[in-house]
């Protein structure tokens, strides 16, 4: 096995790096009586960190803008050859002119090698792997060798073409700037790398402010380069409804902010295919019954009437209820209703999985309504748990019947509704800080879960908040976890609600904070070692330069710069 | 964790009984209670309000007029100057952006043939011509005393048909023009741009309004500068406050002392603002009437001067009593220093025309000038018995230095130096900055009789989740006790964006709107606290911002613009 470099020997290369000078992405201390802590990384160290890597000291030299050439046994590869143009010299090199260093061995190009009888995966979206391929699904493993005196090529291995994908931006992390010159070097290296969970997310919210095209497709970009493979897109709730239905096109003629600031179906066919080329996923969520408030404003007999005055329907009850609110348990309407939007979900997405919402019910309009106490007097219901479980039902087989998987937050299951296991959880609730205990009893009573509980990014905080979420762990933060249980967590996702959130401020309040959640995510669980969150910083600081140096207007994590310079430059729009 | 909350839902039940709720979603209604439906947009803007708030506004009978953008001119009365003819081409091309963002919406061709307008029974007629009378010369450069009044007068009785804006410096003419296109909006169909019928009288509350910018612990591009002059332009911002260097990085290229910047820049070429590109800074605020304060913060902040002057800081020593290689504050110890200083400072008090310049003098640490034996045995010759009475002596020596120059320059401080008890002259200023003990602080500097700025409870790089804004609109930099003659030096203050965690890529959309309240606080009436009217007007204001094309995140919650940035 290669070795994992230790703090000491980094320090050693870099003192080998004979003309190598570090400004490509620099930290400076609060004050000097607080100097800075860890070890800064030589240019050129990947984000997240691989599960093994081995760095020599020995480099070549890229001769010229256009020595990035790639080969591959897999020809005419839609995902691939769609990735080697995006690899191009101008997101390597901006555009910087290139000039080949003497005295070292010339990088002669990439070699993709991929096993035959995969030619069907060029035409696929990516998908959760299954348990038995996870340990090949996104694997590589990258060679950068020394093929004779004179030349240096990089040969990625991989499984699938996902896997190529991961290993084609790692290998793009690797080349580096020799400070002010025009000198580009890569290493001789061996790394072998695979994820440690397969479900990396990150949600977005376009209701409570729309975020048009071009930003969602920033984002995606900007989560490849960190290794990020699920778009969990929450695209409606009570303040908006975006999506464009065919089958119910009132709901957004009327539930949409305004009729520029909508989703047409084809976009979001578009969007899935931006992030498929991509190696990411697009999960949908279509939240019931609860965040529906959205609906009243074109099928007002989808939420349940509230007696606010204890007489009249439709009366709203100061500090507890809206007139109307949550879906209409009770009526047939809301079942047929939701099986045809949802039969034109399934049609939408590519993606096996559904997200269902199912979070904040709140009962206190159906504790008002005389409708739903003679349902639960008709149906033997003494809670209202009872009544939220009947819909919550009735939704999961619905969906599943329509051949999607359901995903949902992990309300339900705090509520004592009874759940099958095939359902996913994903975990949000934080009792103050403490969220061990919800993860913990969704893994107790035997679900797969998605955790997020401490990756809400949309709570900002003035400081270095990236280190809270970085040493969040999902298995280190659980003192009694089964080695049973750990199996069952697929991954995180982070968050960001949008009450705060639009495109003015998105990419910057996401990027790179969300790279301490992705290395959490993809690296070996020994990467956790409290020391070594001060390193990180450097190797964080040095991402968020090159989302910079791409065209991602990423913030900074603490004093310093990047050089040649901040490009905090939006991607204009491809519209 | 959607925040779906609940003591909100209670308001809907009165709205919904007064409207239909779907019908609200363009958000056209004046009606303060709209803002508190909920769920949707948290909070509907308003129409046509100028923010900050003008000191007394009339409107009369709900009349308007109609803007034509392209017959649409103004003419000026009596005197003119470049400055303001460049202001009348700025603010055209804003109107004009007014309409093309409020496009499909304003569709000038359809208007021609469907003057809706018309059939309005407030419709006063067109508004083609706003007067601009100036009726002084124009002064050259922004100061500390600059009359930054005026008067706007739309359709008003004896003024029918007409628009009139009247002030009687160039500075009065730029603030009213700023208030003049905030007042259109577009009309409910979206067929024209409106104004309502006006009289306005407005003048600024405190003279000194002022936006802090560090460019030491991140570099801030020209561009970025330059948008935050436009944005502090809109919010009728007057000085500002150009934090240049710091420990971290000092990127201010000097002509005496180049080595300055070659060495304690980030980077020598490209993190530096030369003396053309503080030339341009201060020509672009000039013309937008706002005062460039330049601070040069000593002697502790000064890490990054270290290199470039050996000897400048003190040497640290270890416990076996040697150097230990790290630095400390300026050495007050060595008599060189102030002929540096005296030198460094006659150069930046030429490049920067302000009469005040800002010498910083705060967060002192005494840890390295303790571990000094140089400093002990000093203190011992100067029988000085506290490390404060040496802070207190270098900072003596500087405001000796700075006001020994022949220039009638002037200074301000942070407030460390008036509380280590250092004599200022008296036209000094000093900053107040530290959130504790804010009004006994006031009263203290207030009562020494020297003029103050405040900035306290505006440090608007430390953030939180939520809406901020109601705190920096609540604080008052009067809100101490003191006579009448205390409240009078208080000559206003500002807002500051120190950049640990902000640079380019963020710091438009961090601070603004946020710095739009402690704008209003220091324009505005010390009344105009009213926060669900500033919240709709905020709205008006952030959404009015964007169109011009500026990064501003959304203050109140939940909601949409229209026209979304790009």
């Amino acid at each position: 096995m290669p070795l994992k470099l230790e703090p000491i020997q980094l320090a050693f290369l870099v003192c080998s790096f004979f003309i190598v000078d570090f400004s490509d992405a620099y930290l400076a201390p609060i004050a000097a009586r607080l100097p800075l802590k860890g070890t800064p990384s030589p240019p050129g160290t990947p984000w997240p960190e691989p599960m093994s890597a081995n760095f020599s000291i020995s480099i070549a030299t890229i001769g010229n803008r256009d020595s990035i050439t790639f080969t591959s046994n897999l020809n005419n590869c839609s995902i691939l050859n769609s990735a080697f143009n995006r690899y191009s010299p101008d997101l390597i090199f901006r555009d910087l002119p290139v000039e080949s260093a003497s005295g070292y061995p010339v990088f002669a190009g990439i070699e993709i090698i991929l096993p035959s009888g995969i030619e069907n995966q060029c035409g696929e979206y990516p998908r959760l792997a299954l348990e038995e391929e996870r340990d090949t699904y996104e694997k590589y493993e990258l060679r950068v060798e020394q093929d004779s005196d004179s030349t240096v090529t990089a040969k990625i291995q991989a499984w699938t073409v996902w896997g190529a994908l991961r290993g084609l931006e790692t290998f793009s992390q690797l080349i580096w700037q020799n400070g002010t010159s025009n000198n580009f070097f890569i290493n001789i290296s061996q790394i072998v790398d695979s994820p440690r969970y397969p479900h990396r997310g990150f949600m977005i919210d376009t209701a409570r402010h729309y975020v048009d095209i071009p930003v969602i497709e920033t984002i995606l970009e900007a989560m490849s380069y960190t290794k990020l493979n699920v778009l969990h897109w929450h695209i409606v709730d009570d303040q908006s409804f975006p999506f464009v239905s065919k089958t119910f096109p009132e709901l957004s003629a009327k539930g949409a902010y305004l009729p520029e600031l909508t989703y047409e179906p084809e976009e979001v066919q578009d969007i899935i295919n931006y992030a498929r080329d991509r190696g990411i996923r697009v999960i949908l969520e279509f939240d019931t019954p609860g965040h529906t408030h959205v609906y009243r404003k074109s099928f007002p007999q989808l939420l349940t009437p509230c007696y606010g005055d204890g007489v009249n329907p439709g009366t709203p009850s100061p500090d507890k209820h809206a007139a109307y609110e949550i879906l209409d348990p009770t009526k047939e309407f809301t079942y047929s209703f939701m099986k045809q939007l949802f039969t034109e979900i399934k049609n939408v997405t590519k993606d096996e999985f559904i997200h269902l919402g199912m979070d904040e019910v709140y009962y206190s309009c159906w504790q008002s309504s005389p409708e739903i106490t003679a349902f639960m007097e008709q149906n033997n219901y003494t809670e209202y748990s009872q009544v939220q479980e009947h819909y919550t039902l009735r939704h999961l087989d619905m969906v599943k019947s329509l051949g999607a998987k359901p995903l949902i937050w992990h309300d339900p299951l705090e509520f004592g509704v009874n759940l099958d296991k095939d359902i996913v959880l994903q975990v949000w609730k934080k009792n103050g800080s403490d969220w061990a205990p919800y993860l913990q009893h969704a893994l107790d009573e035997g679900y797969q879960v998605i955790l997020s509980s401490p990756w809400y990014l949309n709570y900002i905080a003035y400081g270095e908040t990236w280190r809270e979420y970085y040493e969040s762990d999902p298995v280190l933060s659980l003192p009694n976890i089964t080695e049973d249980q750990e199996k069952l967590i697929l991954g995180g996702e982070a968050c960001v609600w949008a009450e705060y959130a639009d495109p003015t401020n998105l990419v910057q309040r996401v990027f790179p904070y969300i790279g301490a959640i992705a290395e959490r995510l993809w690296s070996p669980i020994s990467t956790l070692d409290k020391n070594r969150t001060d390193d990180a910083m450097h190797r964080l600081d040095q991402h968020r330069c090159r989302l910079l140096w791409r065209g991602i207007p990423a913030q900074p994590i603490f004093n310093g710069y990047c050089f040649p310079q901040e490009k905090s430059i939006r991607r204009s729009s491809k519209k | 964790m959607k925040f779906l909350i609940k003591s909100a839902l209670l308001h809907i039940l009165v709205l919904l009984l007064v409207y239909n709720l779907s019908n609200c979603v363009n958000g056209h209604d004046d009606s303060v209670t709209r803002q508190l439906q909920r769920p949707g947009p948290q909070y509907y803007p308003s129409r046509g309000e100028p923010w900050p708030k003008p000191q007394l506004r009339n409107l009369y009978n709900d009349s308007i007029m109609i803007i034509r953008p392209p017959i649409f001119r103004f003419k000026v009365l009596r005197y003119t100057c470049d400055m303001v003819e460049d202001a009348l081409k700025r603010y055209y091309s804003i109107i004009l952006k007014t309409v093309s963002h409020s496009a499909p919406i304003v569709n000038l061709a359809n208007a021609k043939h469907n003057k809706s307008w018309k059939s309005d029974p407030g419709f006063k007629g067109y508004l083609d011509v706003l007067q601009v009378d100036l009726m002084a010369p124009c002064e050259s450069m922004p100061h500390e005393s600059m009359d930054e009044a005026y008067e706007i007068k739309i359709g008003t009785s004896g003024f029918e048909g007409t628009g009139l804006l009247t002030a009687s410096s160039n500075w009065g003419i730029l603030r009213g023009l700023e208030t003049f296109v905030q007042l259109l909006y577009p009309a409910d169909d979206f067929s024209s741009i409106q104004i309502k019928t006006t009289l306005i009288l407005d003048y600024p509350r405190f003279s000194y309004r002022s936006v802090l910018l560090d460019t030491s612990r991140h570099f801030l591009s020209m561009k970025i500068l330059k948008q935050n002059l436009d944005l502090m332009a809109f919010n009728k911002y007057n000085v500002f406050h150009w934090h240049i260097v710091d420990d971290q990085s000092f990127p201010y290229q000097s002509r005496k002392f180049p080595q300055l910047s070659d060495k304690g820049a980030y980077q020598p070429y490209t993190h530096v603002y030369t003396q053309q590109n503080i030339a341009e800074i201060i020509e672009y605020a000039r013309l937008r009437g706002i005062r460039v304060v330049a601070e040069f913060d000593t002697p502790g902040h000064t890490q990054a001067w270290g290199p470039a002057i050996p000897g400048l800081l003190t040497p640290c020593y270890n416990k076996e009593g040697q150097p230990d290689g790290t630095f400390g504050p300026i050495d007050p110890t060595n008599e060189k220093n102030f002929e540096f200083i005296h030198s460094f400072f006659e150069e930046v008090v030429s490049v920067f025309p302000d009469k005040y310049l800002h010498l910083g003098g705060d967060e002192v640490y005494y840890d390295c000038w303790k571990s000094s034996p140089l400093i002990a045995a000093f203190m011992a010759q100067q029988n000085m018995t506290d490390y404060a009475e040496v802070e207190q002596y270098y900072m003596q020596r500087l405001v000796n230095i700075v006001q020994s120059y022949p220039k009638n320059s002037s200074y301000i401080v942070w407030q460390e130096t008036i509380d280590n008890g250092v004599q200022v002259k008296k036209d000094a200023i000093v900053h107040v900055w530290k959130n504790v003990n804010v009004p006994q602080e006031m009263s203290h500097v207030t009562s020494l009789g020297y003029k103050t700025l405040f900035s306290s409870c505006w440090y608007l790089n430390k953030i939180s989740y939520g809406i901020d804004w109601t705190t920096y609109y609540d604080c008052d930099p009067q809100n101490f006790n003191g006579t009448n003659a205390q409240k009078r030096l208080v000559l206003g203050g500002g807002p500051a964006m120190w950049t640990e965690y902000v640079d380019s890529a963020n710091i438009i959309a961090r601070l603004w709107p946020r710095a739009s309240l402690p704008a209003e606080r220091l324009w505005s009436d010390a009344n105009v606290r009213n926060k669900s009217d500033a919240a709709r007007r905020l709205e008006e204001h952030r959404c009015r911002l964007l169109k011009r094309g500026y990064q501003l995140q959304p203050p109140n919650g939940p909601g949409f613009c229209g026209v979304e940035w790009d």
